[in-house]
């Protein structure tokens, strides 16, 4: 197992710089840049805030500096400056640099605070998606073609149908205007979150129901399901014990990935309910240009998602762990 | 197939361990006030350094924090004593004198000196310091020269005492301009121009280099002069703001606390004023203009800004002045206003809105109806030698942002092109960025552009089709125009007026733009928000917020009932005004026993 | 999927407890059961079938172009009387269209003449036909989920096949590439395309790849990633199992293998997984249009229609059919995608067709 978790690990940071690496010269190579604005800037003060994030330096020398922490900058003299510390810290030493957008904050800043609320709105997705995702996925397979199934399926098809912001609207009809149960939008206390994680779980619930019942009705025709039935077997324990175990894989390949966008947040999500977390940042920080930030958050996602793919497999192992036996044996 | 033990209990477990840790969020969420005032801004401010915030957004914030030489008056937009108690000018107007008030304070308590003013000013023209704003200042004797003019490292070439910016002594500041400059009081009280802590940057400079300026905005390091200071910023959600008690016109501040929400979604602005979560949206669906005119909390006034469109004039055919004087007479502007934008915004023939003050703008020649446009245009396009039996107008490319209305104006306005002159226009929806570019590079054919003006004089607006303007983005270059600009900056009252008016005959004459319509502004404000006046800037002081008792409430009421009655307007239907009914007035307004003969003068000079 | 795909017997036949009971079930209850599934089925299809229908031949139907604005009507209700009228510009054609779609157009002018159908389904904020609106846009929706669904079914099952067949390091080596994929900014992608694309505007137009078809490939390069990362953890689930293992010590290749005893076996959760992504594809081509870089106006999509019918909710005024109608055909079509997909499914799965013989 160790050495398995090592080796992916290390998996994992060549994926980061791979990404880091591609997207950082994709970035460079898009048209528009993040101080091309409507009202443009004196050509002379632009030179001034392109020399100050070295956008006027070769690509390469740019990639160095915000990726090690060289300190190229040639001591350009600043306004009140003197220890001709460079902007970039560099992203081995932790540090994301300054945003393109945001000027008198970090990356490091912006996502500290990001993050927090993202993770938070995240979670309770999360607990949406699976809470009642799983259970209505289990009792439509184990009810295979009843009025409850039929139910479930169509709820659950209204949930990915329908576009999440539609949702949105309409709950917000509902339970702040109508019905004023919550809080219309914003940031704080856990009754302003239940709407929004609602709305950013749903579809993912809708999704987990559909898997876990496709698998699940998969597994139930199998035949050690029939033996362990055959053995007299309690009908839970066979379902717990025997048939969920095996019906999760498919559900837990789709969380892997998923997850990673839960915990990332979403952009209409947080566009919507005014959440001040990350999901806005991978948009925002394309459309604005703001080169750091948009690496920031791609940094964050790809470390996320290698994880989260990570902990998938190990998943995998521990639920059959056939498929752990035969990972080894392959290699 | 093995069974694994206590995987339902583990499921639970971990479900029960995934809501332990969402809640780990949530804490440090608790307030420690209720705010007096709520208001939603658009986003994030891209920075609250003064000397680098552009847009609404950062106005609205730097308003509560920074203060400058003079203030705007919030209805008139006239200059209003600020950190100068009283100013002069010599016979010449060369030179200005600005007397500081004696004891005032920075909100550390440090004195608030001249010298704060010429560091800020110092900053300000920079060229290290980036600052768009920096121009602001070029009329100053030796700026310019101090601004431009640099070594190979980026330094300026020469010393700043050759700019004629000068504290005499600690509440007396000199400064000298090359030439008259009429219009200096509406720059000066623009908050890039605002004096910065000289103590606090040097302060911040020592603690963290030359990375201080990323360490300056947080609430513990700001330090400012303005009506509040920052107590949290929670980035992209909440701006709290509280009292600065050291301000100078402290008691004449009612609000205590003010947040100010960062929300991106005109829906959700929308739903927060709607309950009472703000009282203040400066922004809403577009769709649901026409339904809000009822309402009394909606009163769209004239600003400052104005939509057109910029034509290529390098590109053929554009490049026939005939053609882009058809394409730019063939638009139906009463249409577009009534039926497309619908806020109330007004069909414009200038660059200039008509709401500039002292200004009357000239007007691109038209008729009264459309139909007659339409004509004139046609025979212009027969002139140029297109039309029907000539050779046609090749199709047009026209380029919009898909933000906002952009779309359905362009629409529109191809529809008629096609319609009335038989020209194909294909609509091009950019992504804002690579739009931008496009329009910089001349790389469009029609180009969606707005300006919105940063202070009352029109010469702002005018000054961006200047051959060497960074804006002009037309390829359109005319010596004549720059010429009378230049002799405009230089000249004062009537004079000034006729020279604007003559250089922007000048440019819808040559027609390298369609102006099309004038923004309004559109505010959604709680009727209980006392203070608050539309002005053609769309810019709001906090300093004179406050909140209206019921008695005064009904009272405003009842005046705006009468006006609109002898205006013979329809009325609007009440709305629900959340707050204290006994209102909330700042010491200087509270008169024993009563709360509603509150000295108008003091609390908002524009009335007088 | 291909016939000896569906032929394939030998999962079922290698099966050791092949006499084992399937479990009990009147048979009663399972007429009932299966005559429900095909009806829904057989519904579901003549709906998604009539759905496509409709979207190819839009042109040829007598509906007001979708782009023609008609300021003066703007956001009028749903109304049937005086649906019928002859519109002096009935036969616009909406933008340039194809050969074949001028056809269809000559066509309808041959059949209605300038009579049309309108406001049926109510107008839009600046006059427009909803009905027609819904009609047109479900031609770019149905692209762009065909492309994107040709995409996850070909590239994505391939790839996570493989790489959970294979296993070892070369799965490791083929998800760390989808890993990687995954993570680019994808925003930034589509610009750079975009970018390079309006840098050889005019060499690229000749090859006839314009804005919009490289929007669809963009949609398709995304949507598999997801699709291979679920069909990977099947296989290598499937790898593992008895019939399979049988087969390779039976000495059947592995191309063999992969094609007639794995595909097969994953194609019911892939199927589901189709029907499900849909749904995001579709907002995945509304979101970048409204970003401008997507499809370009005066075209629609529902997905633009969607995000229309999220800003017409709000407290004050709701012109409702705005979002009614656009709602209805997208979770109709949806739903009936969903039905078909879960009969698919229960068709391809060779147990289920046992036990159905049975």
């Amino acid at each position: 197992m160790l050495p398995f978790l090592v080796r992916r690990l290390a998996w994992t940071v060549a994926t980061i710089f791979v990404v880091v690496t591609c997207a950082f010269f994709l970035m460079r190579a898009v048209r528009g840049g993040p101080f091309d604005s409507e009202r443009a800037l004196p050509a002379a003060v632009e030179e001034q805030v392109r020399a100050r994030y070295h956008l006027d330096w070769p690509v390469w020398k740019q990639y160095a500096a915000y990726v090690g922490p060289l300190n190229l900058d040639e001591h350009r003299a600043r306004f009140l400056g003197g220890d001709g510390a460079d902007v970039f810290g560099g992203v081995l030493a932790g540090d994301l640099g300054p945003s393109f957008k945001y000027r008198d904050l970090t990356v490091n800043e912006l996502l500290g605070q990001s993050l927090p609320v993202s993770l938070a709105l995240g979670l309770w997705a999360l607990v949406v998606a699976l809470g009642i995702g799983l259970p209505a996925g289990i009792f439509a397979a184990l009810k295979k073609d009843s009025a409850l199934d039929v139910a479930l399926r169509l709820g659950a098809t209204a949930g990915i149908a329908l576009p999440n912001f539609v949702i949105a609207g309409f709950l917000v009809l509902l339970f702040v205007f109508a019905w004023p149960l919550f809080p219309v939008a914003g940031y704080g206390g856990a009754r302003a979150l239940v709407l929004p994680a609602f709305v950013l779980g749903l579809p993912f619930a809708a999704y987990v129901a559909r898997l876990s019942r496709t698998a699940m009705i998969e597994v139930l025709a199998q035949d050690w399901i029939r033996t362990a039935r055959a053995k007299g077997l309690p009908e839970r324990t066979v379902i717990l014990r025997h048939a969920l175990p095996s019906a999760l894989l498919p559900v837990i390949s789709f969380l892997g990935p998923a997850a990673a966008g839960i915990l990332t947040g979403s952009l209409v999500v947080e566009r919507l309910f005014a959440i001040p977390g990350t999901g806005s940042h991978f948009v925002n920080g394309a459309l604005n240009r703001d080169y750091t930030l948009a690496m920031g958050v791609t940094i964050l996602y790809t470390a996320l998602v290698s994880l989260l793919n990570l902990a998938v497999d190990v998943a995998y192992g521990w639920i059959d762990p056939r498929l752990a036996a035969g990972r080894s044996a392959n290699q | 197939m093995p069974a694994r033990p206590g995987t339902a209990a583990i499921l639970g477990l971990s479900a029960l361990g995934l809501a332990l840790a969402a809640s780990f969020g949530l804490s440090g969420s608790a307030r420690r006030r209720a705010p007096d005032f709520v208001l939603v801004n658009e986003g994030e401010p891209s920075s609250l350094d003064p000397q680098q915030g552009t847009g609404v957004v950062e106005g609205r914030v730097l308003r509560f924090l920074y203060e400058g030489l003079v203030v705007r008056d919030p209805k008139t937009l006239a200059p209003l004593p600020g950190v100068a108690e009283r100013w002069e000018t010599s016979a010449d107007g060369l030179r200005w004198t600005f007397h500081l008030r004696a004891g005032a304070a920075w909100s550390d308590g440090e004195p608030l000196t001249a010298r704060d003013v010429v560091l800020s000013w110092k900053r300000l023209l920079d060229p290290r310091t980036a600052a768009p704003y920096a121009a602001f200042l070029y009329g100053v004797r030796g700026a310019r020269a101090f601004a431009t003019e640099l070594d190979s490292a980026g330094k300026p070439l020469h010393a700043f005492d050759t700019v004629g910016v000068r504290a005499r002594d600690d509440v007396t500041l000199e400064v000298e301009f090359e030439h008259k400059v009429a219009h200096f009081l509406d720059l000066v009280a623009h908050y890039a121009l605002a004096p910065l802590p000289e103590h606090q940057l040097a302060k911040l400079q020592r603690e963290h280099g030359d990375r201080w300026e990323l360490a300056w905005c947080r609430p513990e390091n700001l330090v400012v002069n303005g009506p509040f200071v920052l107590s949290e910023r929670r980035i992209r959600d909440r701006l709290s703001f509280t009292k600065n008690a050291r301000y100078w016109a402290a008691d004449e501040v009612a609000f205590r606390a003010v947040d100010v929400l960062g929300v991106e979604h005109p829906n959700t602005m929308l739903n927060l004023y709607l309950t009472g979560g703000a009282g203040w949206t400066g922004n809403f669906p577009l769709l649901l203009a026409p339904e809000l005119f009822a309402r009394e909390d909606f009163s769209p006034g004239p600003q400052l800004g104005t939509a057109f469109y910029r034509f290529n004039v390098t590109r053929p055919p554009l490049d026939d002045a005939r053609v882009r004087r058809a394409l730019a007479l063939c638009v139906d502007r009463r249409a577009l206003v009534e039926r497309v934008t619908r806020a109330g915004e007004v069909a414009q023939w200038s660059f200039v809105p008509a709401c500039a003050l002292a200004y009357e703008p000239t007007e691109l020649a038209h008729a009264a109806s459309f139909a007659e446009d339409a004509a004139r245009a046609r025979a212009l396009l027969a002139d140029a030698g297109y039309g029907p039996g000539l050779k046609p107008l090749p199709p047009i490319e026209l380029a919009f942002n898909v933000q906002s209305n952009n779309q359905s104006v362009a629409e529109v306005i191809a529809d008629g092109w096609r319609r009335e002159l038989g020209v194909e226009t294909h609509l091009a929806s950019l992504e804002w960025k690579i739009f931008l570019d496009a329009q910089r590079a001349l790389d469009y054919a029609v180009s969606k552009s707005s300006w919105v003006a940063d202070h009352p004089d029109p010469i702002g607006m005018l000054e961006i089709f200047r051959a060497a303007s960074p804006n002009n983005r037309t390829g359109w270059k005319d010596a004549e125009y720059d010429a009378l600009l230049d002799q405009a900056e230089r000249a004062s009252g009537p004079e000034r007026a006729e020279l604007l008016r003559a250089a922007e005959a000048r440019l819808l004459d040559a027609a390298p733009i369609v102006p099309l319509y004038g923004y309004v502004t559109k505010n959604l404000v709680n009727p209980r928000l006392g203070g608050f006046f539309e002005n053609p800037l769309d810019e709001h002081a906090p300093r004179f917020w406050y909140w209206k008792s019921d008695a005064e409430l009904a009272r405003d009421r009842e005046r705006d009932a009468a006006a609109r009655a002898a205006r013979g307007l329809a009325q609007r239907e009440h709305v629900a005004a959340p707050g204290d009914p006994l209102g909330l007035y700042s010491e200087a307004d509270r008169e024993p026993g009563s709360r509603i003969e509150r000295p108008d003068a003091v609390r908002a000079p524009g009335e007088r | 999927m291909s016939a000896p795909t569906l032929e394939a017997p030998l999962p079922r036949a290698l099966a050791p407890h092949d006499d084992a009971l399937p479990p009990p079930e009147s048979p009663a209850c399972a007429v009932v059961r299966r005559l429900h599934a095909r009806a829904a089925a057989r519904w579901s299809l003549r709906l998604v079938v009539a759905a496509v229908l409709l979207a190819f031949l839009a042109p040829l139907l007598p509906l007001p172009s979708q782009a023609r604005i008609e300021l003066a009507r703007g956001l009028e209700r749903p109304c049937a009387a005086e649906s019928i009228v002859a519109h002096p510009s009935a036969l616009e054609a909406p933008w340039a269209l194809g050969p074949f779609d001028r056809a269809l157009h000559a066509a309808r002018a041959g059949a209605f003449g300038t009579l049309e159908l309108r406001g049926l389904a109510g107008t839009d904020a600046k006059g427009r036909d909803l009905l027609s609106r819904i009609v047109w846009g479900s031609r770019v929706s149905f692209l762009v989920a065909l492309c994107a669904g040709l995409t996850s079914l070909l590239v994505g099952v391939a790839w996570g096949a493989i790489a959970g067949y294979a296993g070892g390091r070369l799965d490791n080596a083929m998800m760390r590439v989808v890993d990687a994929l995954a993570s680019l900014p994808f925003v930034f992608v589509v610009i750079f395309v975009i970018t390079l694309l309006s840098a050889w505007k005019d060499e690229l137009a000749r090859f006839g790849v314009s804005r919009e078809v490289v929007f669809y490939v963009l949609v398709g390069a995304v949507s598999w990633l997801s699709m291979a990362r679920v069909v990977r953890g099947e296989v290598l689930r499937l790898a593992q199992a008895e019939f399979v293992l049988a087969a390779r010590v039976a000495g059947a290749s592995t191309a063999r293998i992969l094609l007639t005893h794995v595909v097969p076996n994953v194609l019911p959760v892939v199927i589901v997984y189709l029907t499900l992504s849909v749904p995001s594809i579709l907002l995945t081509e509304a979101f970048l249009s409204f970003l401008g870089l997507g499809i370009e106006p005066p075209r629609v999509s529902w997905g633009l229609l969607a995000s229309d019918a999220a800003e017409a909710i709000n407290p004050l005024r709701v012109p409702w059919w705005l979002v009614v109608f656009p709602s209805l055909a997208m979770g109709v079509v949806l739903l009936a995608l969903n039905v078909l997909g879960d009969a698919l499914r229960d068709a391809l799965d060779p147990r289920e067709r046992g036990a159905g013989r049975a």
